[in-house]
């Protein structure tokens, strides 16, 4: 299962290639909570497998799926793509929330406009506590 | 390279790049030209807005210029004259206007268009020109609340 508290991550797929970007996607419960630690950079290339970790997630139904992007350090229109994924399949029943500081992130959530669609806090406490 | 000292741009050659157009080049791409701003000594907000604008118009050639074609290559030129950086991405397809649903091919070309300085497209029966320039003097985007960070 995804859910644990181990809070070394899981790894979605690697890429082959060692010199292509890499994210890795962790997912830690706390209380009636998911949260998916995404480290790395999330492009083209690797939106999928945050969309795949962030779908796993919304699957077990919590009452609350947390993307933590704290430690993500690209951030193209992609991952923009995967958080609106996200937050439709999650749906009435699942709180999708997001935690996002600075230009890497935020900056590009707020230039796109998606900070009025998406739950953003600026820490996972933040979110933890809503 | 010498570029890291004194002005901006002294002494970094041109990026210049012409590969076959997928995901993976594009990302590869990507490293590219953050190993050129570094060389060039762009501060790292330019930076991030060079490599995140110039990765959005790369994404877009490769995803949307090549419904039926044979050149499938995108090319990628980077370049800091005085104050001025310019990156420009190339593809030898046909254009398609946007969606109307704004979807995430909207969202790349909000973030081109929001920054830099300037976004100019240049879209013929051959090709796509996606041309992007900085003001060094000026940072887009910067008025944005983002400025405040935690």
């Amino acid at each position: 299962m995804m859910s644990r508290m181990d809070p070394q991550p899981p790894i979605a797929d690697g890429p082959a290639n060692p010199s292509d970007p890499l994210v890795v996607a962790g997912v830690e419960q706390h209380g009636e909570a998911l949260v998916v630690a995404i480290v790395g950079e999330i492009d083209a290339l690797t939106a999928p497998q945050v969309v795949g970790a962030l779908g796993d997630a919304l699957a077990q139904r919590p009452r609350v799926v947390v993307a933590d992007l704290s430690k993500v350090e690209f951030f193209a229109s992609a991952g923009i793509a995967a958080l609106v994924d996200a937050h439709q399949k999650a749906g009435e029943s699942v709180e999708f929330r997001v935690v996002a500081a600075g230009s890497v992130t935020l900056r590009v959530l707020e230039l796109t406009g998606v900070t009025g669609e998406l739950a953003v806090f600026a820490t996972r406490e933040d979110a933890l506590s809503g | 390279m010498t570029g890291a000292s004194g002005a901006p741009g002294i002494g970094v050659a041109d990026l210049r790049r012409r590969v076959p157009a997928s995901v993976q080049t594009a990302s590869s791409l990507r490293l590219d030209l953050t190993d050129w701003a570094a060389r060039a000594g762009l501060s790292l907000e330019v930076t991030e807005a060079v490599v995140l604008a110039g990765y959005e118009a790369l994404v877009n050639a490769v995803e949307h210029a090549y419904p039926d074609q044979d050149d499938d290559s995108v090319g990628l030129h980077a370049t800091v004259a005085g104050r001025l950086v310019t990156i420009t991405v190339t593809d030898w397809g046909r254009w398609r206007e946007p969606p109307t649903d704004p979807g995430n091919r909207g969202r790349g070309l909000t973030l081109i268009h929001k920054l830099c300085t300037r976004a100019e497209i240049t879209a013929t029966d051959t090709g796509t020109t996606v041309a992007m320039t900085w003001q060094l003097d000026e940072i887009p985007g910067r008025d944005s609340p983002t400025a405040m960070r935690p």
